[in-house]
């Protein structure tokens, strides 16, 4: 038996793919596997628990309280125990996040007690702290520490098969050229082995398209993705339907970096939803990322059809402030900005607006003007499902990171500890201002998506 | 669903156990035995041995045993006129892993009998593994993965 399982902690009440996702590339070459997201089993085991936080601390920092240490070791045994009941000889899992590396440790260390003999292989973009990092630690610390046999780096849809049939020399499996796979051949994920009542949003995943048609320099996707590949849009709505015939589930989300990056496609899509939507009585809901563009690539048709097709757009708007945007590759004005904000108003689909706090260039100037934009867009606030601040943060391997030294920055031991010293704006004005900007949206009554981990893995700001 | 997946199978189960060790070489070296409580895991009794690693399966919870033994006082350390020991018959603990984990080395001087991981005089040093589950006993002893 093979056996795939999602790690936790994510902090999410959504659906975790890539086990269902896996399942299905290895069934398509004739494995059969078993397919766990731990992740939401775990967080419904301790859902009530007047210790919740305390545990989850765990998975984040490895701190062990003492209230905490039988909860802790219950859901270690029991992550493991329901992989090992299986009887593996084979054990895949997936890190979402670096989030999930505590958890892995753990459990792997069970399963070498539980399934002696299975072989444990991990993947997925938590294996490493960030998707284009090149510290290794932690996978090194594993096999080390003989808790892993094996790693699969990049996309797994050419590898994993190949791993299963004991190829170990695959491009992918335990080295870094892995081979992209031709999107719209990929199979559709297998839910049958979840249990879909466990999860509060259960909207069921969609590849759409992978890498992004833009080059935002603060990005970490486009280093690790480089090209831009999309499914065309008769393939994604073939896998709607056939997943709404599986599971009678209508809302969708779309996990890539955006769902208009070819705009041809994403019409037809469109058009394809706002058909079914017209004659079934039970209508297909979507979200997913989006980019602005201006009014004539973005007409009030196809906004109407955003509306008609139940769409929720996570845009990233990154900053409200044009010459930030321009800079960091989001060229887009503030008038395409708010003519989205109003055709969601129009046309009665949802926004959630994704901000970076503090970007290396913005200035104590653009602080303001920043908080006074959100004070001008409060009659949005309906639209505006949720609105998610993120501290600036240079992330290893990307543009942004390779500028770091022309726009005279100096990095600290985390990647949103730094200095721009032309601006001498200190990490800790910085962090001032994200909260300061997060009680304001909150306090103007938008629906603040409050990351408490935001703010935990800034630590030592001292000198930045 | 969930709580129906809810087993004990954490209990009764051996745990495998990794020693590493460095002999310190004084007119041969000294005599290791390893025991599981009273079950013998091994004798080192060589006077070739330099690093060793001890890799066997445990019954928790047990008392892990380690008897050094073989070492005269008078002639088995040799100092220099300034007083520097530049030979001694000794065993060092270089590193213990339960379940594959490491036991971080602040918590190991504290858990040893000995309070030292350099095993010099004829003795019996004990390390209490006093839960029958290894990641409940590295839990209750504030023992982690190093993280970096």
């Amino acid at each position: 038996m093979i056996v795939i399982a999602a790690v936790p902690y994510v902090e999410s009440a959504d659906i975790i793919m890539a086990p269902a996702y896996i399942k299905a590339i290895a069934a398509k070459h004739g494995f059969s596997s078993y397919a766990i997201d731990l992740n939401v089993e775990v967080l419904t085991l301790i859902k009530s628990k007047p210790n919740r936080d305390r545990i989850l601390n765990f998975f984040l920092t490895q701190e062990i309280h003492e209230d905490t240490v039988n909860d802790i070791r219950n859901i270690i045994n029991y992550c493991a125990n329901r992989i090992a009941e299986r009887n593996p000889e084979i054990i895949a899992l997936s890190l979402l996040t670096f989030l999930s590396q505590i958890a892995t440790r753990w459990i792997c260390a069970k399963l070498r007690q539980l399934c002696p003999n299975a072989r444990i292989v991990i993947g997925g973009p938590g294996i490493k702290n960030q998707i284009s990092d090149s510290n290794l630690g932690f996978i090194n610390q594993l096999i080390e520490l003989k808790l892993i046999d094996d790693v699969i780096h990049g996309d797994a849809e050419l590898s994993f098969p190949e791993y299963l049939r004991g190829n170990y020399d695959y491009p992918g499996i335990n080295n870094y050229d892995w081979n992209r796979v031709e999107l719209n051949s990929i199979p559709t994920p297998d839910y049958s082995d979840y249990d879909l009542s466990l999860y509060e949003r259960c909207n069921i995943p969609i590849i759409d398209s992978r890498g992004c048609v833009k080059n935002c320099e603060f990005c970490d996707i486009i280093e690790f993705w480089s090209k831009y590949q999309y499914r065309t849009a008769d393939v994604i709505f073939a896998e709607m339907l056939e997943q709404i015939r599986k599971y009678n589930i209508r809302s969708f989300e779309f996990r890539s970096s955006l769902v208009n990056g070819n705009m041809k496609e994403f019409k037809k899509l469109l058009k394809l939803i706002c058909d079914y939507n017209e004659a079934n009585s039970e209508q297909i809901s979507w979200g997913g990322y989006f980019i602005i563009r201006a009014a004539n690539s973005h007409t009030p048709e196809l906004m109407e059809q955003i509306g008609k097709s139940n769409g929720c757009l996570w845009v990233g708007v990154e900053s409200v402030i044009p010459e930030i945007r321009s800079n960091m590759g989001k060229p887009y004005t503030n008038e395409d900005l708010d003519y989205h904000l109003e055709s969601s108003k129009k046309y009665g689909f949802k926004l959630i607006l994704l901000l970076i706090s503090g970007y290396p260039h913005e200035t104590l100037e653009h602080y303001e003007t920043t908080k006074q934009w959100f004070k001008d867009r409060t009659q949005y606030i309906d639209n505006i499902l949720l609105v998610s601040i993120t501290i600036a943060s240079i992330l290893p391997g990307t543009a942004l990171e390779r500028r770091s030294k022309d726009y005279n920055i100096i990095q600290g031991p985390y990647p949103s500890v730094w200095i721009n010293q032309n601006l001498k704006i200190t990490t800790k004005q910085r962090l001032n201002y994200f909260q300061e900007l997060q009680q304001l949206v909150k306090d103007l009554g938008y629906n603040l998506y409050d990351d408490q981990k935001a703010s935990t893995f800034v630590m030592d700001v001292n000198g930045y | 669903m969930i709580k129906k997946l809810r087993r004990l199978s954490w209990m009764s189960m051996d745990t495998k156990l990794e020693c590493e060790f460095t002999f310190g070489h004084c007119n041969g070296t000294m005599c290791l035995e390893v025991f599981d409580g009273d079950k013998l895991l091994k004798k080192y009794q060589n006077d070739s041995l330099e690093t060793e690693t001890l890799v066997a399966e445990i019954s928790l919870p047990t008392q892990l045993k380690f008897v050094v033994s073989g070492k005269n006082y008078n002639t088995d350390t040799k100092v220099d006129e300034q007083g520097n020991i530049t030979a001694d018959k000794c065993v060092i603990l270089k590193n213990l892993k339960l379940g594959n984990i490491p036991i971080g080395v602040g918590l190991l001087y504290s858990m040893l009998s000995s309070k030292d991981v350099y095993f010099g005089r004829n003795d019996t040093i004990t390390v209490d593994f006093d839960e029958d589950d290894f990641i409940l006993w590295h839990l209750k002893n504030q023992n982690k993965f190093n993280i970096g």
